[in-house]
């Protein structure tokens, strides 16, 4: 006998080994919650706003333009996410939104267009690399949810390979469906006002919030891969996750916590950077990351008339986070 | 074709803003290349600090930048190279692999005269072999700097340091005495640059204790000259190396500092504008700008106050002491005016800092706002915010002081008139000087002393006052006023003719000029090297030069 079938059969004959099966399992999902619970707890740190500087001005905007139009900034907020939601996120179909849209994400770090803009994006080669592989899983998941989705309501003539020949196909359709989300957001606002400034910064931040999501939900697709690099093992993983809802936890969590934000002043972050001359090394200029603690804000209740006075009469102190303010010297 | 790019990143300063203009020409010409010449190779190659002071080199990709200019992403473009220094496209590489890179280049771009220099890493063996004489190839490098007044000005900060206590009288009075000169005339004589040498090679040679504890404390600074002089040497010897300049006086003052202190001169020259970068952000993402335009104006600058606006290092050759000087006369004489500050190093715990504290609360008026890294608050991490904050101060009552002693190109300057159409204070030396020749900048607002600096600014306070008074910043709904159609000091015609010429993708034309020039001169000079009459190479050479 060869001796690579010494080995394979030795190990096919393992598979039989239940109790060894229940260690290899335990072994890896614990290796895989650590892996996902470190991702997490690093993209978290993106979702403060007196830390990620761009979503603080965001933020700041959205709550001085709803001012500016007497509209409550929090109910306007809620509103904008239950749409967001009803457009990408219904129970029995959410998967099939998100896995689509994660598809097309990663096609597009491949070189291909976006199926919208036709624009194209950059990514690095590392970053094309691991795409090559997750869009392999994705498109495979997305298929098999399709297939389950056309089954369940009695088209049980659909199968798996038919699915595959036009997945690109399947995936383009429904990630137009955010990019719908977010014109819907749009025209919801301007329904309620002709102000295109509220329109910006509403639909800025629907998007930033989207990316986010997005970008969490992939990051983590790739921590979850750096630890198990074997898509078919990987693959339902996945899909168990998507069953249980933790992708749509995911983005109920990301919304709670900016909603803490929502109808506040975003304090600017207080960085000291280093003079930076010269340059000591020819990496990313690390961000230098200070914990700043989290306000204690309670959310704004809507149609509190108090309140929506303090937030008007912040208007002024509110606006100057839009832009860096200069550190002022005057007079005592 | 084959062009090798050499990237001079280790400092956050000119240098390095040049590069990244660079870059941009240089995605576009690519563009340009691949109709007239088919497709060309293009290497980029960078030079940053590592983590022990040493040089480390890299290489980036340049195809994956081209795809992100081919969709017009500048914005990322930008921050690749700006806050990365490309650390995720591009690998590290040795020494020895750019060497290899620049041997198999038809055109090699050199963005900083000075790469040579602070380089532990590169040795003379090293820079021999990549400025060789071999006619393989043409170079194309820039010089940044009037070095002769770059030279002096460094002496008179060793002065001013305080360090150098056995320093004589004589020696103090010698480059004083050649920096009122240089203040007097706009430049430096061919005599006061010998000079400056003369002065320089007694501190590095003599045995007096003044030049020996000059060396104890300076050696470094000696060593850095000596490689200066030695690249500009190799290049008096290079045929075919086309040298790069922003304007024509740095042209001149470096050809004849050259001269003077070699012997021969530099050859070909080409005097061309820096590619901004800042005008493709302008250009792709004026709603962005427009947003942050307005939060500067409803929230910073809502009032009517006069605004001075620095922008520039913490430094004492750009002229800092005397902006604060000029900002205390102000106040002192009781005027409640605005100082506004961009700069890298503008700390707290800097004693100009300091200085501009005391001055506000000792007389009670005046403000001082202060934009820097040192603070937290740049406006250059994120260069549309820098862009809005000078258009905003465009419509309101605003002068941008320049108080430089040395000024190579005054890309800051450039910056201001073209997105604020700010009136500009300046002094009138080096490349300033030029500026206001080719007209971009007013010939009525130069200055050369401080009491003239005194007496223009105060002239130009009252009659700005005068405009307050008379609405001119109130009635901006009038857009004739709002872009300063009646301000007899802002060029705007010039300004506007500016803005193109300064646009990395119109100056990627002239490069791609001067390249295809250098590789049709190149191909005259082979068949002439190949003929078997040539036994005078070297006259020859000449003739077809002068000829071409």
């Amino acid at each position: 006998m060869a001796l690579d079938d010494v080995v394979k059969n030795g190990l096919i004959g393992l598979s039989m080994d239940t109790n060894l099966g229940q260690q290899v399992y335990t072994a890896t999902i614990n290796a895989l919650a650590n892996a996902a619970a470190a991702f997490m707890q690093q993209f978290s740190i993106q979702l403060d706003p007196n830390i990620n500087k761009s979503l603080g001005y965001i933020i700041n905007g959205f709550n001085i333009y709803s001012a500016r139009n007497n509209i409550n900034s929090l109910q306007l907020y809620t509103d904008m996410v239950n749409m967001y939601k009803q457009n990408i996120s219904q129970n029995n179909t959410s998967n099939i939104y998100l896995l689509s849209r994660l598809l097309i994400e990663n096609y597009k770090k491949l070189g291909y267009p976006d199926p919208i803009t036709g624009k194209r994006e950059y990514a690095t080669r590392q970053e094309r690399e691991t795409a090559q592989n997750i869009a392999n899983m994705i498109g495979e998941l997305l298929g098999q949810s399709l297939t389950q989705y056309y089954n369940s309501i009695g088209r049980t003539d659909v199968t798996l390979s038919q699915i595959m020949i036009n997945i690109n196909e399947y995936a383009s359709a429904f990630y137009g469906a955010y990019k719908g989300a977010i014109d819907q957001i749009g025209a919801h606002i301007l329904l309620l006002t002709p102000d295109i400034s509220l329109l910006k910064s509403a639909t800025g931040l629907m998007s930033t919030l989207d990316e986010m999501y997005i970008s969490s939900i992939q990051g983590l697709i790739s921590a979850l891969y750096s630890k198990l690099p074997i898509p078919e093992a990987l693959s339902p993983i996945l899909n168990a996750l998507g069953q249980k809802e933790v992708y749509n936890n995911i983005f109920d969590e990301m919304t709670r916590k900016i909603r803490n934000y929502i109808g506040q002043q975003v304090s600017q972050p207080n960085i000291q950077q280093p003079v930076p001359v010269p340059i000591q090394q020819n990496q990313p200029v690390a961000q230098p990351i200070q914990q700043v603690n989290q306000p204690n804000i309670l959310p704004q209740q809507p149609g509190n008339q108090l309140q929506q006075n303090q937030q008007n009469n912040q208007f002024q102190q509110q606006f100057q986070l839009i832009v860096p303010p200069p550190h002022v010297i005057r007079p005592y | 074709m084959r062009i090798a790019v050499l990237l001079d990143h280790r400092w956050e300063s000119g240098v390095k803003t040049f590069s990244i203009g660079v870059l941009l020409s240089f995605l576009k010409l690519k563009e340009l290349l691949k109709l007239s010449l088919g497709d060309t190779e293009i290497d980029f190659y960078v030079m940053t600090f590592g983590p022990n002071d040493n040089v480390e080199y890299f290489k980036v990709d340049f195809n994956e930048l081209y795809e992100l200019y081919k969709n017009r992403d500048i914005k990322k473009i930008i921050e690749l190279a700006n806050k990365e220094n490309y650390a995720s496209i591009s690998k590290q590489i040795r020494l020895d692999d750019i060497l290899e890179g620049l041997d198999n280049s038809d055109f090699v771009f050199i963005t900083n005269v000075g790469f040579a220099v602070y380089n532990n890493s590169l040795d003379k063996e090293d820079l021999d072999r990549i400025l060789s004489n071999n006619r393989k190839r043409t170079y194309m490098l820039m010089f940044h700097t009037d070095y002769a007044g770059n030279f002096l000005y460094n002496l008179i900060e060793f002065i001013n340091s305080g360090k150098l206590k056995s320093i004589s009288e004589t020696t103090k009075n010698k480059i004083y005495s050649l920096l009122s000169k240089k203040i007097k005339q706009g430049y430096m004589t061919d005599e006061d640059q010998r000079e400056l040498m003369r002065i320089i090679e007694y501190l590095s040679n003599s045995n007096t204790e003044e030049a020996i504890e000059f060396r104890n404390e300076y050696s470094w600074w000696l060593d850095e000259v000596r490689k200066y002089i030695y690249t500009f040497g190799k290049l008096t010897r290079l045929k075919n190396v086309i040298n790069l300049f922003p304007t024509h006086i740095v042209s001149d003052s470096n050809s004849r500092f050259i001269k003077n202190v070699i012997g021969s001169n530099i050859k070909k020259k080409e005097i061309l504008h820096e590619p901004m970068f800042m005008i493709l952000l302008n250009k792709y993402y004026k709603e962005e700008i427009e947003v942050y335009k307005n939060a500067y104006l409803e929230e910073h600058y809502k009032d009517n106050k006069i605004n001075l606006l620095y922008v520039g290092r913490n430094s004492k050759e750009k002229g800092i002491d005397d902006l604060i000087r000029l900002f205390e006369d102000l106040v002192k004489g009781g005027e409640d005016i605005r100082l506004i500050i961009v700069s890298p190093d503008f700390g707290k715990d800097t004693e100009e800092y300091k200085k501009l504290e005391e001055i506000v609360s000792k007389y009670g008026r005046g403000e001082v706002h202060i934009y820097s890294n040192a603070l937290g608050n740049s406006l250059h991490e994120y260069p549309l915010y820098y862009i809005a904050l000078l258009k905003a101060l465009g419509e309101k009552p605003t002068i941008y002081i320049n108080p430089a002693y040395t000024e190579s190109y005054g890309l800051s300057t450039l910056e201001a008139l073209i997105f604020g159409k700010l009136l500009v204070i300046y002094r009138d030396v080096d490349g300033l000087s030029e500026l206001k020749e080719r007209g971009y900048l007013n010939y009525q607002t130069a200055f050369r002393t401080y009491e003239d600096l005194v007496k223009l600014t105060k002239k130009i306070i009252e009659e700005i006052k005068e405009d307050i008074r008379n609405g001119r910043y109130d009635k901006i709904e009038n857009e004739e006023i709002k872009n300063g159609k009646y301000d007899k000091y802002v060029n705007r015609g010039a300004i506007e003719r500016l803005e193109k010429e300064v646009d990395p993708e119109e100056l990627a034309e002239k490069y791609k000029e001067i390249i295809y020039l250098a590789r049709e001169y190149e191909k005259i000079i082979h068949n002439e090297s190949e003929s078997k009459y040539n036994n005078n190479s070297e006259a020859q050479s000449e003739e077809i030069e002068a000829v071409a």
